[in-house]
């Protein structure tokens, strides 16, 4: 019954969709209020029915219903409640319908914080004109989950004749760890939220509202969104770093790119915006570049579940591409026009005044990121290409795109330092020697002891472009985080010295007072912490590999892992069997490392097991990993005295610089999102307000 | 000298093992892992195989060719930037360098030959329409 009444909501959703859309359309026509009222409501309405879709289905995974395909499919009777849930966005239709519930209630986010009561047309808003955006994209996805198209069942079906089964498929091993809760539902949240900027956008394209307050809107939402990607793309690195046993973080699987793209044009997006604000310019680029990151959250979404590209994350795939492709044209083909429309109206009265300008580093920051974006996507893509002009299958190596990134990452890593500090309209020479050279200096300095010492210490299979390429990427991190940290404690002592109190209360103070910027200039020394976590990680990482018997050693640069007992433990729904590792440096026994495999046996699983590395942190202040994975197990594990075990130990220098980078890019975006940019005075014409 | 000999044939043998391991996908489904770092049966049972065909004296490419044979040019793992391949390596440098002088030229053409904006609303002038839409939104 909880099911019907789920598949029925869904079935209404749909016209619940179809009516915000015709309403505040037509409402807004004929300025007729009662009309933009019921579209309103009906938003709300949308997400009340989706709700009770997604609680039905939650519901029914708790209850263990195994008459519904979707839940045997995904769950079993073993499985722990915590997977019982995730198991909601684990296949294709669930995950659809996850999707949906967080656009609808976005949608609902964006009619409370946006309207105002309905008194009179003025208060007719630009959020309004987004709605009908939202709608027809939520349209789309509840014409997915209905079950109408081909690929797509809808979640909440039952078996044909009433087959109800005794026990589900469970879930897939590799989900089924704590940080798949998390992961999944994070870079949903940051690819939906998108949605709400490329909808105001939308929405002042469609009521002609082209000041900057779709803009001001957007801002905190385009924030949100990148925040959340961010979190996500970590999480979906740990998990990969902790289960998958290659003991790397980033492999550029499709998968992997079509998170990190979207990201991209949402990190180019938010500093043109910023353009736009301070000397309204780039209007066109600033509405094609918000579409193109909400496009490539949907082609992102089309990668994962198509199956058109060979992935790690094939985990819920089938013939729905076809119909993406359509949504997508037809979202192109629909921002394509309205720029065309109303392209006299996004003229910008304001020009670049000089090649040495904020203005102009911030064009260069977005050519750099839409660039890579381009890069990566053809990439991506080409095993597609290449099979239609060779006939041969093959797939990108993850050193092919190591090889393309590095240039424009660098350069990035530049603009990342220089886009900050240098002033708007041109850069004059007291500007220069006040802001870039001590940096310029001091890092030039940096960069050649580092290289002088990354030669010295060179290992034998180090490459000289390794060295070099260390060398520039220290000489960008010193520059940015001098620049960065002058500029700090410029404005703090400045503070200080205005309210008399200590340096470090007016570095407080200062950025209190100023999160947006002070926030965005956290993120950079983030963005720096972690290109050194990934010089380190990526440039100098080490494998060995040893086939072990009981009491044998394995060595990586002067550690010695000592093969011990071999243990077993039971859990709920698997096994988990491993090996005891000591671990010596110098001869001095510091800590003892678990690496394991952990066997699951729920019904459609078979004999799977999952990786379950071990990994412990040395060096100084605990940044680098010492990283174990075990091959297969004989067969009469534990004792392994006549069959060797094969082990896989990985040395990571600077590998939790990673974490700790991403940590201070969250802490600095956080705190640039704090600042409200919504102005309070009325800014647009024709009665349409924002908010 | 036979022992020498013998320590040098090994090393070589290590030396192609391990080119082999680097340069084939495994097929047992996680695609993009190489032999040499993935960690299943299937890898295990691969090294194997190879071990045995370079102790029967195969070179690295004909075993690599007969598994690329046998289990599909998707599973190769090195893109040699040869033959089309080039395309690929090239095209993403050709997207940089063409967009970058996109972005130099549209910064050029955005350069103001005169300050048009001062010419059409003096400071005075702006002031004056400030003014009156203050009063206009009183009034209102």
């Amino acid at each position: 019954m909880i099911a019907e009444i789920g598949q029925a909501t869904i079935w209404l959703a749909l016209f619940s969709c179809l009516w915000t859309i015709i309403a505040i359309a037509m409402g807004m026509r004929h300025r007729h209020l009662g009309a933009i009222q019921s579209g309103r409501n009906a938003t709300m309405a949308t997400f009340g029915l989706i709700s009770t879709a997604t609680l039905a289905l939650v519901y029914s995974f708790i209850m263990d219903d195994f008459a519904l395909l979707y839940v045997y499919e995904g769950s079993s009777l073993k499985q722990p409640l915590l997977y019982k849930v995730t198991a909601l966005w684990g296949k294709m239709s669930g995950s659809l319908l996850f999707w949906l519930w967080l656009l609808t209630f976005f949608s609902v986010m964006v009619v409370w914080q946006n309207q105002k009561p309905l008194a009179s047309t003025d208060n007719i808003s630009l959020a309004d004109s987004a709605l009908i955006t939202l709608s027809f994209v939520s349209f789309f996805f509840v014409l997915l989950v209905t079950g109408l198209i081909e690929g797509v069942r809808n979640p909440l079906a039952r078996f044909p004749w009433g087959v109800v089964k005794a026990d589900g498929l469970g879930m897939n091993p590799l989900l089924q760890t704590p940080s798949m809760a998390f992961h999944p539902p994070m870079l949903y949240v940051g690819f939906v939220s998108l949605t709400v900027p490329f909808a105001f956008a939308m929405g002042a394209l469609i009521s002609g509202n082209l000041s900057n307050l779709w803009l001001h809107l957007s801002r905190r939402w385009t924030m949100f969104s990148w925040i959340a990607l961010t979190v996500g793309i970590t999480l979906g690195g740990n998990w990969a770093y902790h289960e998958l046993g290659w003991g790397g973080y980033w492999a550029w699987d499709p998968v992997e790119n079509a998170s990190f793209m979207p990201w991209l044009l949402c990190s180019a997006y938010l500093h043109s915006a910023m353009i736009q604000e301070k000397r309204n310019m780039l209007k066109i680029w600033n509405i094609v570049l918000v579409s193109l990151a909400f496009g490539f959250t949907i082609l992102g979404t089309f990668i994962t579940r198509s199956g058109v590209i060979s992935s790690v994350h094939a985990f819920a795939q089938s013939q729905v591409g076809g119909f993406f492709v359509i949504f997508l044209l037809a979202l192109l083909t629909g921002t394509v026009i309205l720029i065309l429309l109303r392209r006299h109206q996004l003229r910008s009265p304001n020009r670049l005044e000089s090649l040495l300008s904020r203005e102009s580093a911030f064009v260069l920051n977005n050519w750099i990121l839409v660039a890579l974006t381009a890069m990566i996507l053809f990439g991506t893509l080409w095993p597609i290409i290449s099979e239609a002009v060779t006939q041969q299958k093959m797939a990108v190596p993850e050193a092919y795109f190591n090889q393309i990134v590095i240039i424009p990452g660098l350069i990035l890593l530049l603009l990342t330092g220089i886009g900050p500090l240098i002033s708007w309209k041109t850069l004059t020479r007291s500007n220069f020697n006040r802001v870039f050279a001590k940096p310029t200096a001091i890092s030039v300095i940096a960069a050649l002891i580092s290289l002088v010492i990354f030669y010295l210490y060179r290992e034998p299979d180090t490459s000289v472009s390794t060295i070099i390429l260390s060398a520039i990427c220290i000489l960008g991190a010193v520059f940015v985080l001098t620049a960065i940290l002058e500029e700090f404690y410029r404005g703090g002592k400045l503070r200080a010295k205005r309210n008399q109190i200590g340096l470090f209360l007016g570095m407080i103070r200062l950025l209190r007072h100023n999160k947006r910027r002070y926030g965005g200039y956290l993120v950079h020394i983030g963005i720096v912490i972690l290109y050194i976590g990934i010089m380190g990680s990526k440039g100098y990482d080490r494998l060995t590999t040893e086939s072990l018997t009981p009491g044998q050693a394995i060595k990586i640069r002067g550690y010695e892992l000592i093969a011990g007992e071999g243990f077993q433990q039971k859990h709920a729904n698997f096994d988990l069997s491993g090996v005891n590792f000591t671990v010596k440096k110098n001869g001095k026994v510091f800590d003892t490392m678990k690496p394991a495999r952990a066997f699951y046996f729920t019904a459609g699983q078979g004999d799977q097991d999952t990786i379950e590395s071990a990994i412990h942190h040395v060096g100084h202040m605990g940044l680098n990993n010492l990283y174990i994975a075990l091959g297969p197990l004989p067969s009469k594990f534990p004792n392994y005295t006549q069959e060797p075990i094969t082990v896989e130990v990985y040395h990571n220098p600077l590998i939790n610089l990673v974490w700790i980078g991403v940590a201070v890019m969250l802490i600095g975006g956080i705190i640039a999102i704090l600042e409200n940019t919504i102005p309070t005075t009325n800014l647009t014409p024709r009665g349409l307000s924002g908010v | 000298m036979l022992v020498i000999l013998l320590q040098l044939s090994s090393q070589a043998n290590n030396d192609d093992l391990k080119q082999l391991l680097k340069s084939v996908y495994c097929y047992c489904g996680c695609s993009r892992e190489t032999i040499e770092v993935c960690v299943c049966g299937v890898a295990q049972e691969i090294e194997k195989k190879f071990k045995q065909e370079l102790a029967l004296e195969k070179t690295v490419d004909q075993i690599k060719s007969e598994y690329l044979a046998q289990h599909g040019s998707q599973f190769d793992a090195i893109m040699k930037a040869e033959g089309f391949n080039l395309v690929a390596y090239i095209t993403p440098f050709l997207f940089l360098v063409i967009s970058g002088l996109i972005a130099v030229i549209i910064i050029k053409n955005q350069k103001p030959k005169e300050d048009i904006t001062r010419s059409i609303v003096s400071d005075n002038e702006f002031g004056d329409l400030e003014e009156k839409i203050r009063q206009y939104r009183q009034q209102r």
